[in-house]
């Protein structure tokens, strides 16, 4: 019976495998001043910043009436070339991003890390997103302690 | 000597047997429909990369810029994987208002790369996005978005 319910689990285990969620966190700072200490944050991480998309100011030229929020793009070289070279179906999730948005007087930060498409990739990749999480955790951490 | 099993046995087997394979379904039904788009491409890639240009100008969405994938980060080189970032204004405003956390993958984009001379054009699916952030709201207008994508990348490889 034991060995029938640890399959059970394993079973449902794999479910859940992949399901990973959005990480969030705030910063008491406005936008810009929000935007400068991320970018500080991720420096410390070991990123670098590709290109922050103003996004929020493009929909607000077409009507969009919501809070103002742009998308940072960052990434490291060694990470980009694992990828390429070893798990191509994870292209379309770099480069990572992180996007900031108003929020009342302050700043919120959302982030998801990378999802695998399949149940098995190699143990590089494995480790690589692991690795991204952890450090999209800690950005999220550092960025919640803004001057 | 005969082994003689009990009802509550067999029973317990069954029941077991059962989880199991409910527990295994239900897994596969959740590995069915990946994160990720993927078409193969007959053309080049930098054909690929042109077509798709024409499709997303043909296409309700306005054109924002395109980079190579590594944004520079790698030494350029021939065959360098492209990312084309496009939006729908209205479509994105509203899937916004729905669920902020979707600004996340604004602008939209696609990648267009080549791997063991196959060329391939790959977009996260935003459908199975709503569906992982359990994000009823969205469901219906990601589901546009993914059809769309999927004929935007039908039409690049045509």
């Amino acid at each position: 019976m034991s060995r029938w319910l640890w399959l059970w689990v394993v079973g449902v285990g794999m479910v859940h495998a992949g399901q990973v969620g959005v990480i969030e966190s705030r910063c008491d700072a406005p936008l810009p001043e929000a935007m400068m200490w991320l970018q500080k944050v991720v420096d410390r991480q070991g990123y670098q910043v590709m290109q922050v998309q103003p996004v929020g100011e493009a929909l607000a030229k077409r009507g969009y009436e919501g809070e103002d929020f742009k998308v940072l793009f960052i990434g490291r070289a060694a990470d980009f070339a694992e990828v390429e070279a070893s798990y191509p179906s994870l292209m379309p999730f770099l480069p990572l991003s992180l996007t900031l948005a108003e929020e009342g007087a302050g700043t919120r930060l959302t982030a998801m890390p990378p999802v695998a498409n399949g149940a098995s990739p190699p143990l590089s990749i494995k480790r690589l997103m692991t690795r991204w999480r952890a450090d999209l955790t800690r950005m999220a951490r550092d960025f919640n302690t803004c001057p | 000597m005969e082994r003689r099993l009990g009802w509550s046995n067999i029973r317990c087997k069954r029941v077991a047997g059962l989880l199991v394979l409910l527990g295994l379904l239900l897994a596969s039904s959740a590995q069915a429909d990946g994160p990720v788009l993927s078409v193969v491409s007959p053309y080049s890639l930098e054909e690929t990369v042109a077509n798709l240009k024409r499709s997303i100008a043909a296409g309700n969405f306005r054109f924002v810029r395109e980079s190579p994938w590594h944004g520079g980060l790698l030494r350029t080189r021939r065959g360098a994987a492209h990312t084309l970032y496009f939006c729908n204004f209205t479509l994105a405003q509203r899937v916004i208002a729905q669920d902020r956390r979707f600004s996340q993958f604004l602008p939209c984009r696609m990648v267009v790369s080549e791997h063991r001379g196959r060329v391939l054009i790959q977009a996260v699916d935003p459908l199975y996005v709503s569906r992982m952030l359990r994000s009823q709201r969205t469901r219906a207008d990601c589901a546009r978005v993914r059809d769309a994508y999927l004929s935007l990348m039908e039409e690049a490889t045509l």
